[in-house]
């Protein structure tokens, strides 16, 4: 669960910078300098999933770890507790992460489009 | 961290070796490529080194995968060869030590990739407007 903070930080710059980036290539103000910052969002998105994959790997090696330990009864439930923390940093990281991917993408299509026809 | 990290080294097994080695030349890559890609002229080569530093993230990340299928290959071959009422036990921290690998390529691709996918903007800007192309001579 510590991968959440990173995630959210990461994900609001993304966001941020991808939202700034596409609204002004849709206003047509400063073409060029805006499609290139738009890749710096997509690099934000990218940078969010990794650290999405790396709380569920570290989660689940950690886990399994763990309950290798304990006595079998135990073991079932808490490596399915396990697991369901690591999917959420997981889909945490993948879902913001692929937001702000797709956005500085759009901005980053857009861009050169308009930047080549303009 | 550095304990749990050379904990995290020592489960790895061999591939280890392979992408701390890639780690460290993408490390120095992202160094270079970031200061080339800013302070030199080359506005082609520049985009080039970009897409470099991209492909060199993704190696490592494959190279990860690829420890994690070869430390799940040798825990597969082991268990043939262990007491049954062991099986479970092994299985489980067999796969959590193969893990180990992925965890450290997650960790070292990110400075490469990120910082190349980036730079790619970087390199699209610099790079001059395309000129407007001689339209054909006309035939009579």
């Amino acid at each position: 669960m510590m991968v959440v903070f990173p995630i959210a930080l990461l994900g609001l710059l993304g966001l941020g910078l991808g939202g700034v980036s596409l609204a002004f290539i849709l206003g047509g103000s400063r073409l060029r300098a805006f499609t290139a910052l738009s890749t710096v969002a997509l690099a934000a998105g990218v940078w969010t999933a990794l650290v999405g994959g790396v709380g569920y790997q570290a989660g689940l090696r950690a886990s399994q770890s763990a309950v290798a330990q304990m006595d079998p009864g135990q073991r079932v439930r808490l490596l399915a507790e396990g697991e369901h923390e690591s999917t959420v940093a997981l889909g945490f990281g993948l879902g913001v992460g692929g937001l702000c991917a797709a956005l500085g993408a759009a901005a980053f299509a857009l861009g050169i489009s308009r930047a080549t026809h303009a | 961290m550095l304990e749990s990290l050379a904990r995290l080294f020592e489960e790895g097994g061999p591939p280890m070796y392979f992408l701390l080695a890639l780690g460290a030349l993408g490390l120095a890559a992202t160094v270079g490529a970031g200061l080339f890609a800013l302070l030199w002229k080359a506005r082609r080569v520049a985009l080039g080194v970009a897409v470099g530093l991209v492909a060199l993230g993704l190696l490592i990340l494959a190279v990860g995968f690829l420890g994690q299928a070869w430390g799940l290959r040798q825990m597969n071959a082991a268990l043939a060869q262990v007491n049954p009422e062991d099986v479970a036990i092994i299985q489980m921290v067999g796969s959590a030590e193969a893990r180990a690998p992925v965890i450290l390529a997650l960790l070292l691709c990110q400075p490469p990739l990120v910082t190349g996918i980036a730079l790619v903007g970087l390199g699209w800007l610099r790079l001059k407007a395309p000129a407007a192309e001689p339209s054909p001579p006309a035939f009579d």
